[in-house]
């Protein structure tokens, strides 16, 4: 059937049944994408951390956290990178100017640990790396067991936080804090060195922006609990075992967040290696709970905490990072109730039971 | 001659005849100097002179009434001048059509120019991380294989409808094959991100993947009557722009955050870039159709339309009464080229794709992860195409001329003849573009890899099993071209369903061998390559013997 066009603009009319089509292809699409977005904004299925009569508690979002409790089997590499696969830390990935021959990580009985075959006459170093990065401002949190000694040369045990952005820029501005093992006149002599580095990789300059005695901070059942925040520019704080070794707010750092964590080994002439048990990387104070009942009550480490408009903040300090200890979600005469580990940051979404 | 006469149609032998020579008065009116009985018989069912009319005058069909207005048409044409032909005729053109060939391929080595200087280019970051390489590059094959199946359909058609001149059909096919296939296109992207991106990736992630899909996917599809008009400036014009804006926005979005949101600003700006440049050439070329279907219109009906003379003040214009044709007797016709069209890349992405989900594996994750190395050592491989896609066009071009001639010279009758004309054309062509193919793959490697340290280093460092994957995907893209030229051979024959069944064909074998090769590492991916170019290169060669050998058959079956 011929259809009847206008004179001058020539205008193609569509058919009826093409405006169905079209109209009902482009709302379906519309409906998919809404749906789509609500299906990967929703909640994702996750274990619960905590479950009884009185519902359930999940983890909504959470830290990142890495506790190196299982073994690794053998590390592989990655396409395009020098860098290797741990598994199953697949968020990790280790590398180093030691290279592959003399550096190795490996996770056995509960620790990381990472090392250097061989003493060598320059420093070299070998450290595993986060795949996934974290913005400014959060809380870098390394457990790492007191390092070895050395009987000649020097060794180095550092926990560092880089910009992500050295594929991009080439930088590799960090900040970090090391504990340096050496000999001086055959007596053992530790040091903590706190500092920042910049520059391209070849020609980075450190800064040591502060020394103090390995033996001013003594280990806590043997491992120093090391924790970095910093916003990248001028404000870098450092704690050891709790005690704020370093705090400035006025660097010139210029680290493009966001950041990735190095745990990391460094030798100078001698075969050396250290371990960490866990890493954290935290945003900040408190856990949060949500979606609790009208009335519910949370009872943590023997504390009770009432649900305002359904929201509980637990205290627990980013520069702690971890709890363990009982907790209770009372609601309508039912108690669920149980031992947990909570990460500052952390959010728990309340499920009715 | 046809063998027909008044008598088998029951009208009067000389209305029979005037009928005759009035139809081939007509033809000559609309094309003064017609080619072949083809053109006769297009020109003869434009006019309404289709099958029934034919039946009416006795004839079997439109072209066996083309055969006797085709006797006609010499007492009705003004002679064409001669031309002494240069000496230098033949490599003048066939230069002019190899660049032409190579001249589309400028979009993108534009873009390969500027990735391999600027780091960033339309969709491509040689920076980006992991996710949004991941991202961008599911959202390019999706908006490939999209942009792929639309294009085939309207280059298929459009390029019926130029062939007659006829700009208002241009438009219209224009019009119903971008805009239907567009709205197919959205929906499959949604598709896609409903149900194999959005429970996969986050959220971040997933709205990456649509704004890429979607500005990949006009982008593309701003190209497609560019390729079909022949505009290779318009092509380096749409490119340069997206590149220009990409480039713009980054340093504007740079300096107004004081350079602390590079990495967003690159894909902003990459989205930004394909949609401005995209939109304004699909705008421009439209614009141009309308204009040419408008200037048409006049020529065809001025008292009608009622343009420039012919106005009347305070007089309402008359309508001009075009018939459109429906689309759905069309889309039964074509959609064997979407199949190709879509097949076509879903051919040359499988063995990546199966590459990226055993990458996703080593790192623990049970879905597709860019997978850099294979990409770029595959990607490397491909730049040998740009030599060989001229002499594809070429080929190609050359068949359409040298057809015109072979219809001259040969009665439709004369089979044998035009058959081995036909087959010895198509399997010397295939033959030549074998053996540049593999020539050029076999002398590839050692330049590709002497390119500057910076962009080859991953190759180097993955170690020995991704140059040889480098060495095995440039033999396999040398013989693509064989492929491309016989199935592009045909369709032009009208050969709607072997080129698409080789392409699925490929893709399904070559998904099944990537899949069992790679566990021995990514790089071993390249021979679902292997397998799915060879195996669309061998199908679309052997039909295309077979269709050499049937040719003239073919060419009717398919009118």
């Amino acid at each position: 059937m011929p259809a009847i066009e206008t004179s001058r603009s020539g205008r193609l009319r569509y058919r009826p049944l093409e405006r169905v089509y079209l109209a009902a292809a482009l709302v379906l699409a519309a409906l998919l994408v809404v749906w789509g977005a609500a299906v990967e904004r929703g909640p994702r299925a996750v274990q619960p951390l905590l479950a009884g009569p009185a519902g359930a508690l999940a983890v909504q979002s959470a830290p990142a956290v890495t506790v190196f409790d299982q073994p690794s089997q053998a590390p592989h590499q990655l396409q395009s990178s020098t860098s290797l696969l741990l598994p199953p830390y697949y968020q990790w990935q280790a590398n180093g100017s030691a290279g592959q021959k003399l550096g190795f990580v490996r996770v056995q009985n509960g620790y990381l640990t990472v090392g250097v075959r061989e003493g060598t006459p320059q420093f070299r170093g070998y450290f595993l790396t986060t795949r996934d990065p974290f913005p400014a401002n959060w809380y870098a949190h390394a457990w790492a067991v007191s390092p070895p000694a050395v009987s000649h040369g020097i060794g180095e045990l550092v926990f560092a936080v880089q910009t992500s952005t050295t594929d991009q820029t080439g930088l590799i501005n960090y900040v970090f804090v090391s504990l340096v093992t050496t000999r001086v006149h055959g007596k053992l002599r530790s040091t903590w060195e706190i500092g920042y580095a910049y520059g391209f990789e070849q020609n980075a300059h450190s800064v040591i922006l502060k020394k103090i005695p390995g033996s001013a901070l003594a280990p806590s059942h043997g491992e120093y609990h090391v924790v970095i925040w910093t916003d990248g520019k001028a404000r870098y704080r450092a704690w050891v075992n709790g005690e704020q070794v370093f705090s400035s707010d006025s660097l010139h750092m210029q680290i493009a967040p966001p950041f990735d964590a190095y745990l990391e080994v460094q030798e100078k002439n001698t075969p050396y290696a250290v371990q960490y048990r866990q890493f954290a990387a935290l945003a900040g104070d408190g856990v949060t709970l949500k979606g609790l009942p009208d009335g519910a009550t949370v009872i943590w480490q023997g504390r009770a905490y009432q649900a305002s408009r359904g929201v509980v903040v637990l205290p627990l300090s980013a520069l702690t990072g971890e709890a363990t200890g009982s907790l209770a979600v009372v609601t309508g005469g039912k108690v669920t109730r149980g031992t947990v580990r909570l990460w500052a940051g952390e959010t728990l979404q309340y499920v009715q039971g | 001659m046809s063998t027909r006469s008044p008598f088998e149609s029951g009208v009067a032998p000389e209305e029979w005849e005037q009928e005759l020579h009035a139809l081939a008065y007509m033809v000559v009116s609309r094309q003064p100097h017609p080619r072949n009985l083809l053109e006769v018989a297009v020109h003869l069912e434009d006019c309404g002179y289709g099958g029934d009319a034919a039946r009416s005058l006795g004839f079997r069909d439109v072209f066996e009434l083309a055969e006797e207005v085709w006797a006609r048409i010499p007492l009705y044409q003004t002679p064409e001048e001669l031309t002494r032909p240069s000496p230098l005729g033949w490599f003048r053109r066939a230069a002019e059509q190899y660049l032409r060939g190579v001249g589309y391929t400028a979009p993108w080595m534009m873009s390969v120019l500027m990735l391999f200087i600027t780091r960033i280019a339309l969709w491509s970051s040689l920076s980006a991380s992991q996710e949004i390489a991941t991202a961008v590059s599911l959202a390019f094959f999706v908006a490939t294989m999209c942009a792929g199946a639309v294009s085939q359909v309207f280059a298929v058609r459009a390029l019926f409808y130029l062939g007659q001149g006829n700009w208002i059909l241009f438009r219209w096919i224009a019009t119903r094959a971008i805009v239907h296939g567009s709205a197919a296109s959205a929906l499959l992207i949604a598709l896609v991100f409903r149900f194999a991106v959005a429970p996969v990736y986050g959220p971040a992630y997933g709205n990456l993947f649509l704004e890429y899909a979607i500005a990949i996917y006009i982008f593309q599809i701003a190209l497609a009557p560019l390729y079909l008009l022949r505009r290779i400036a318009g092509l380096v014009l749409t490119t340069g722009a997206a590149l220009v804006v990409t480039w713009l926005a980054i340093w504007t979005i740079e300096r107004v955050n004081a350079g602390s949101y590079a990495a967003q600003a690159v894909q902003q700006a990459q989205v930004l870039g394909l949609l401005i440049a995209g939109a304004g050439a699909l705008i421009g070329v439209y614009s141009y159709a309308v204009i040419r279907s408008r200037r048409q219109l006049r020529r065809l009906l001025p008292e009608e339309i009622g343009d420039g003379p012919h106005d009347r003040d305070g007089e309402a214009q008359t309508r001009a009464r075009v018939q459109i044709p429906r689309f759905l007797p069309v889309w039964r016709q074509l959609w064997p080229y979407a199949l190709y069209g879509t097949g076509y890349f879903a051919m040359l992405f499988v063995d990546r794709v199966v590459a990226g989900v055993h990458f996703g594996a080593v790192q623990g994750l049970a879905h597709y992860v860019y997978p850099p190395t294979y990409e770029l050592t595959t990607d490397l491989a491909t730049l040998e195409l740009f030599p060989m896609m001229g002499l594809v066009f070429y080929f190609m071009t050359e068949l359409s001329e040298r057809f015109f001639t072979w219809m001259m010279k040969h009665r439709v009758t004369e089979h044998r003849a035009l058959r081995r004309t036909l087959l010895a054309f198509f399997a010397s062509r295939v033959a030549i573009l074998a053996a540049v193919g593999l020539i050029i793959g076999a002398l590839a490697p050692p330049v590709l890899l002497s390119l500057p340290g910076t962009l080859i280093a991953p190759i180097l460092v993955a170690g020995p099993s991704y140059q040889m994957a480098l060495h095995v995907a440039t033999l396999v893209y040398g013989i693509l071209p064989v492929g491309l030229f016989a199935s592009q051979f045909l369709f032009f024959w009208g050969v709607r369903f072997a080129s698409a069944l080789g392409v699925w064909l490929g893709t399904a074998a070559g998904g099944l061998v990537a899949a069992l090769s790679v566990t021995r590492g990514d790089a071993y991916a390249v021979y679902g390559m292997v397998t799915a170019i060879g195996l669309f290169t061998a199908v679309t060669v052997v039909v295309g013997m077979r269709t050499a050998m049937r040719g003239d058959f073919h060419l009717y079956a398919s009118h």
